[in-house]
C-alpha cells in the first residue's frame, strides 16, 4: 500500500502537468493561428500592392504606345493576339487576347515593353489584354495575375486585379449641325460626308478596326461577323454583306479610288454604308447610302476627349474575368 | 525510508494503511513529483514566452505592414494632405505603436523609364519600415514595400 500512496502522488502530480501543458499547447495553436492568419493577410496584401504595380505598369505600357502615335501603332500592339489566349467566357471571335508573360514580350520590335516589377514569380503570372474588336475597340481590358516568387516570405500568395482603359482608336461620334457649307476658294477642302457620317474619327483609325477585326478571325461567314471593312483593292466587289440586325460599313481607300472606284457587282447585296474614299473627296462626296454608318461607331462617354488614353471609371476590380 | 511529510493533501491516508504504518511522502517521491512539475512547467514557460513573443513580433510586423500600406495608398490619391507629404521625392519620418515600438518610415520615388514624352507617366515608390527586434537587443527588422503608378487620368465625367 506504501507503494500505492507514491503512485497517487505521482499521478496526480503528472495529471496536474499534463492538464497544465495542454492548456498551454492550446494557448500556443490559438497564438500560432493567429499569427499565422495576419501572416496570410499581409502576403495577400502584398500580392495585391505587386498585383496593383503590374496593373499600373500594363497601363503606363500602352498609353506610351498609343499615345502621340500613329495609329497604325494598334496592329503592332496587337499583331500576336489569339483566340486561344481568351478565357472560356470570352470564347467568342469578336473578343481579341493578348496574353503578357514575364518571361516573354508578345509586342513588335517598335513596342518598348516595360520591366516587371520584382517579387513576382514569372513562370505563375501574366497580364490579359482584351477588347471587343466589333462592339468595342476603343475599349481594353486589362487582366492582371500575379503569384509571388520564392524570394518573398509569402511565397505563392496570388492576386488578380482588372482595369479598362479606352484607347484612342476611335472618336465619338456626334450628329453634325445642319450649316451652309463655306465657299470652297475661302477654306481649305474639308471632306464634309466623312465627318457627317463617321464624325471625327479618322480613316486611319477605321482601317485600324478593320484590321483589327482580320487579325481577330472575324469574317462575314463567321457569328458574330465583321462590321468593318477597309478595301484597298480596286477589284469589282461581289461579295454580299451585312444583315439589318448586323449592318456593315463598306470603306474603298482612295488607293482603291486611284483609278476609278471599284463598282459593286448586281448581285451583291450589301446592308450597312457604302463609302468610296476618292482622292479628292471634296469633288466626289456622295457615298452610296443605304443606311447609317452604325457598325463605325462604337460607346463613348459623353465630351471625353477621345485624342488620349484614359481609364474607365469605375472599372477597377479585385477578381478574376 | 524516513517519511518527512505527514498527511500532506491527505493522500497519505487514503488506500487503507494499516495500522501503526507511517503515514506521509518519501523525499524520493517529492522530488520526482518536484522534478516532474518543474520539468512541465518549464515547458509550459518556455512555450508562453516563445508565443509571446511571436505574438509580440507579428504584431510589430502588421504594424510596420500598415504603416507602409497607409503610405501606398496616400501615394494614389491625389488628395491635399497626401500630396503635401510627397512633396519631397525621399524623406523619413518616426512613428510608435501602442507597446512603445519606435517604427521609421522612410520612401524614395523614382520614374521608370517608358517611351513616353512624359518623365513621369510610370514611377515606383520604395516604402521602408525599420524597428528593433524586442528579442536582439541592437538589432533591427525591416520591412520593404514597392507600388508603382501610372499617370494615365481617369475619365470621370464633364
Amino acid at each position: 500500500m506504501k507503494s500505492n500512496r507514491g503512485m497517487a502522488t505521482l499521478w496526480t502530480a503528472s495529471c496536474l502537468v499534463f492538464i497544465t501543458s495542454l492548456l498551454a499547447w492550446m494557448t500556443l495553436q490559438s497564438v500560432m493561428s493567429e499569427t499565422k492568419r495576419s501572416q496570410n493577410q499581409l502576403h495577400t496584401a502584398q500580392a495585391l500592392a505587386i498585383s496593383e504595380s503590374l496593373l499600373e505598369t500594363s497601363i503606363a505600357l500602352i498609353d506610351s504606345t498609343y499615345s502621340g502615335q500613329n495609329v497604325a501603332i494598334d496592329a503592332a500592339f496587337w499583331r500576336n493576339a489569339s483566340q486561344s489566349q481568351c478565357p472560356p467566357k470570352h470564347a467568342s471571335l469578336q473578343w481579341q487576347c493578348l496574353r503578357w508573360t514575364g518571361a516573354m514580350s508578345p509586342f513588335d520590335k517598335g513596342i518598348a515593353a516595360l520591366a516587371w516589377p520584382d517579387s513576382i514569380d514569372t513562370s505563375n503570372s501574366f497580364v490579359l489584354f482584351l477588347r471587343d474588336v466589333k462592339l468595342a475597340p476603343h475599349k481594353v481590358k486589362i487582366w492582371v495575375q500575379v503569384s509571388l516568387n520564392t524570394e518573398q516570405a509569402g511565397s505563392g500568395s496570388r492576386a488578380t486585379v482588372q482595369q479598362s482603359v479606352y484607347i484612342p482608336i476611335s472618336s465619338p461620334w456626334v450628329a453634325p449641325e445642319l450649316q451652309t457649307p463655306p465657299p470652297i476658294d475661302t477654306k481649305p477642302c474639308v471632306p464634309v460626308v466623312w465627318q457627317k457620317l463617321f464624325g471625327s474619327t479618322s480613316p486611319a483609325q477605321l482601317k485600324a478596326i478593320s484590321e483589327a477585326q482580320t487579325q481577330s478571325g472575324l469574317s462575314s461567314q463567321t457569328k458574330p461577323s465583321r462590321s468593318v471593312y477597309w478595301i484597298d483593292s480596286p477589284l469589282t466587289w461581289t461579295q454580299s454583306l451585312g444583315t439589318q440586325g448586323e449592318p456593315v460599313v463598306l470603306i474603298f481607300s482612295s488607293l482603291a479610288c486611284a483609278v476609278q472606284c471599284p463598282e459593286i457587282a448586281t448581285q451583291a447585296a450589301i446592308t450597312g454604308l457604302v463609302y468610296f474614299q476618292s482622292a479628292n473627296a471634296c469633288q466626289n462626296p456622295v457615298p452610296q447610302l443605304f443606311v447609317q454608318a452604325e457598325a463605325a461607331r462604337f460607346e463613348w462617354p459623353t465630351g471625353i476627349d477621345a485624342t488620349r488614353v484614359q481609364r474607365v471609371s469605375g472599372s477597377w476590380k479585385n477578381g478574376g474575368l | 525510508m524516513q517519511r518527512v511529510f505527514n498527511g500532506f493533501l491527505g493522500l497519505g491516508k487514503m488506500g487503507g494503511s494499516r495500522q501503526g504504518a507511517p503515514h506521509g511522502f518519501t523525499v524520493l517521491e517529492a522530488v520526482f513529483a518536484s522534478a516532474i512539475l518543474a520539468i512541465g512547467l518549464s515547458g509550459v514557460f518556455q512555450l508562453s514566452a516563445g508565443s509571446m513573443a511571436a505574438n509580440q513580433s507579428q504584431r510589430n510586423l502588421v504594424f510596420a505592414s500598415g504603416l507602409a500600406q497607409n503610405l501606398a495608398e496616400c501615394w494614389q490619391v491625389n488628395t491635399a494632405i497626401c500630396l503635401s507629404q510627397f512633396q519631397a521625392s525621399q524623406l523619413a519620418d518616426a512613428l510608435s505603436n501602442e507597446a512603445g515600438v519606435q517604427f521609421e518610415r522612410s520612401w524614395l520615388i523614382t520614374s521608370i523609364s517608358t517611351s513616353s514624352k512624359d518623365p513621369q507617366l510610370l514611377q515606383n515608390l520604395q516604402i521602408s519600415v525599420k524597428w528593433p527586434r524586442q528579442d536582439k537587443i541592437g538589432s533591427s527588422v525591416e520591412l520593404h514595400w514597392h507600388i508603382r503608378r501610372a499617370s494615365t487620368p481617369t475619365w470621370v465625367g464633364l
